[in-house]
């Protein structure tokens, strides 16, 4: 194991902005790829409501 | 065989058969990411040279892999496009591109991020990260094509005509690479080669490894998971998507 | 029938000679507007012009660029050429002509550009050259863009980023064979790979224009 405590493991050997930064974008990339398929399905079902409306006014 | 290649014809068999698909492409990306980045960011020993700053290398190398090849993937679905007329390789190409983008986004700032300790610089005007920043640009042309040629040409002739600018694209990305290499080079050799032992040893490149396999499950993941709904989309007002998707589409 | 395309391209050209002014009064400004920009003791004038002026070609050549085939959509004659001899004839003819539009002047605007940035007269013929090759690339690229943006309501910012990411290696064996000729350095390699990559373009994308021209008027 090459860290001895937790504070080391967040410090990297002095590094520890750098590899935090890009694991922390890795995160959030991630997150925003997982979420993004959801604003597909609110499109879809914005676009359902839109006709209903649309065919009860008819 | 025939039956077989016939099926993905089908949007409804594609949507129906995805859906477990997705799931166990997900569970393993979950499991190789897990492995690959807690191995590789905890337990995998520190390098001599660079310290600990070196394990950037289980996000970037994946991600400048995958940016490469995603896009490679979405000029091969474009070319089946032209040729075979298969109606749902477009819209998986659609689906893959924003993994694709990301994985360049990505691979940029974790390349700085890496180059700043290293070369004491985050930015440098060499071969390798100019031309994936422009690979970037080719992504973004792309992700242009796909939301705005629908408007003034329709959509089954927008995914065509996206499937054309991919394989220009995809012919361009060798001679871009090769010109940049031309015109400066810096950077390290690749340190990893599929034909020959990396110079690495085991504790360090089989979590790298592991984490590549992570990220190759993550794109077919997040690319049969937006597929499906831009299917869906596509498709909206088909019979099939009424019998699969009663609850979504039902009546009143 | 390509005696029919011809004598209409030209004819449209004297019809409208701003078309063939309008890019190279802006790429003449740019080029003079530069060095203004710059502290002269501390920049070399003759490295500059050359840089300067394939960014300034790249830049002007795109601009309107998104109107080459607007008018003949407009026009119908684009549907008329597809119902009748097919795209590809009139793809081709439409890249040869504006691409004599855009060089005629180039060529004028060359000596200029040695003469203001101070450069060696003698490096007039290989730049010349040069000149020519990367503007044909550059049409022809530019030309795949305002097909794809036909019709589009805002194609210039398209047309930039799905042209200049792919324009990359005409620039940089471009600049390279200017760099060379300028040093007095062996310019052949450089000049070799830019017509490689302005044949491979000149061969395949007006193939590629045609199809999506085709899609885009079904």
């Amino acid at each position: 194991m090459p860290f001895d405590s937790l504070a080391e493991f967040w410090s990297m050997g002095g590094h520890g902005f750098y590899v935090w930064t890009v694991v922390l974008f890795f995160a959030l990339l991630l997150v925003l790829n997982l979420v993004s398929p959801s604003f597909i399905t609110r499109r879809i079902k914005a676009r359902l409501k839109r006709q209903q409306q649309l065919q009860q006014r008819r | 065989m025939w039956q077989w290649f016939h099926k993905w014809g089908s949007a409804k068999w594609f949507y129906q058969a995805s859906a477990a698909w997705s799931r166990v492409f997900g569970y393993f990306a979950l499991l190789f990411l897990t492995l690959g980045l807690v191995w590789g960011f905890v337990f995998a020993p520190a390098d001599y040279q660079m310290n600990h700053n070196y394990r950037i290398m289980y996000l970037h190398v994946p991600s400048a892999m995958l940016a490469q090849i995603t896009y490679l993937l979405i000029a091969i679905l474009g070319l089946v496009n032209l040729v075979w007329k298969i109606k749902i390789t477009p819209i998986l190409a659609r689906a893959v591109l924003p993994f694709g983008a990301s994985c360049v986004l990505l691979a940029l700032l974790s390349g700085a991020f890496w180059g700043r300790p290293t070369w004491g610089t985050y930015w440098i005007w060499d071969a390798r990260l100019t031309s994936t920043l422009f690979l970037f640009f080719l992504y973004m042309g792309l992700w242009a094509c796909y939301s705005l040629l629908p408007a003034s040409m329709g959509r089954n002739s927008a995914y065509k005509a996206a499937a054309i600018v991919a394989i220009v694209g995809s012919v361009n990305i060798p001679i871009i690479k090769f010109s940049v290499e031309w015109w400066n080079t810096l950077h390290q050799p690749a340190s990893i080669r599929l034909t020959q032992r990396p110079a690495m040893p085991a504790s360090m490149y089989l979590p790298l490894f592991a984490s590549i396999i992570g990220f190759y499950c993550l794109m077919v993941y997040l690319m049969l998971k937006r597929a499906r709904l831009l299917l869906l989309e596509d498709e909206l007002h088909k019979a099939w998507v009424k019998e699969v998707e009663p609850k979504l589409v039902g009546g009143s | 029938m390509i005696n029919a395309m011809l004598r209409r391209e030209w004819l449209l050209l004297w019809r409208r000679p701003q078309d063939m002014l309008q890019p190279i009064t802006l790429l003449l400004l740019l080029i003079l507007v530069f060095p203004m920009a710059l502290d002269l003791t501390q920049f070399s004038l003759p490295s500059l012009g050359w840089p300067v002026l394939l960014n300034a070609v790249l830049l002007s050549l795109l601009l309107g660029m998104e109107q080459l085939f607007a008018e003949d959509q407009r026009t119908g004659y684009l549907d008329q050429v597809r119902m009748s001899y097919g795209l590809y004839a009139y793809v081709l003819i439409k890249l040869v002509c504006h691409w004599l539009r855009v060089w005629l002047p180039l060529v004028v605007v060359l000596p200029l550009v040695i003469f203001f940035y101070q450069m060696p007269l003698s490096a007039l013929p290989v730049l010349l050259l040069a000149l020519s090759l990367a503007s044909a690339a550059v049409v022809v690229f530019a030309a795949f863009a305002a097909a794809l943006t036909l019709g589009l309501a805002r194609a210039g910012m398209l047309m930039a980023l799905l042209v200049l990411p792919l324009l990359v290696p005409v620039l940089v064996f471009a600049a390279a064979t200017g760099q060379a000729v300028l040093m007095v350095e062996p310019w052949q390699g450089a000049i070799l790979w830019l017509a490689a990559i302005t044949c491979l373009a000149w061969s395949l994308l007006p193939w590629a224009i045609s199809s999506v021209l085709e899609l885009a008027n079904h």
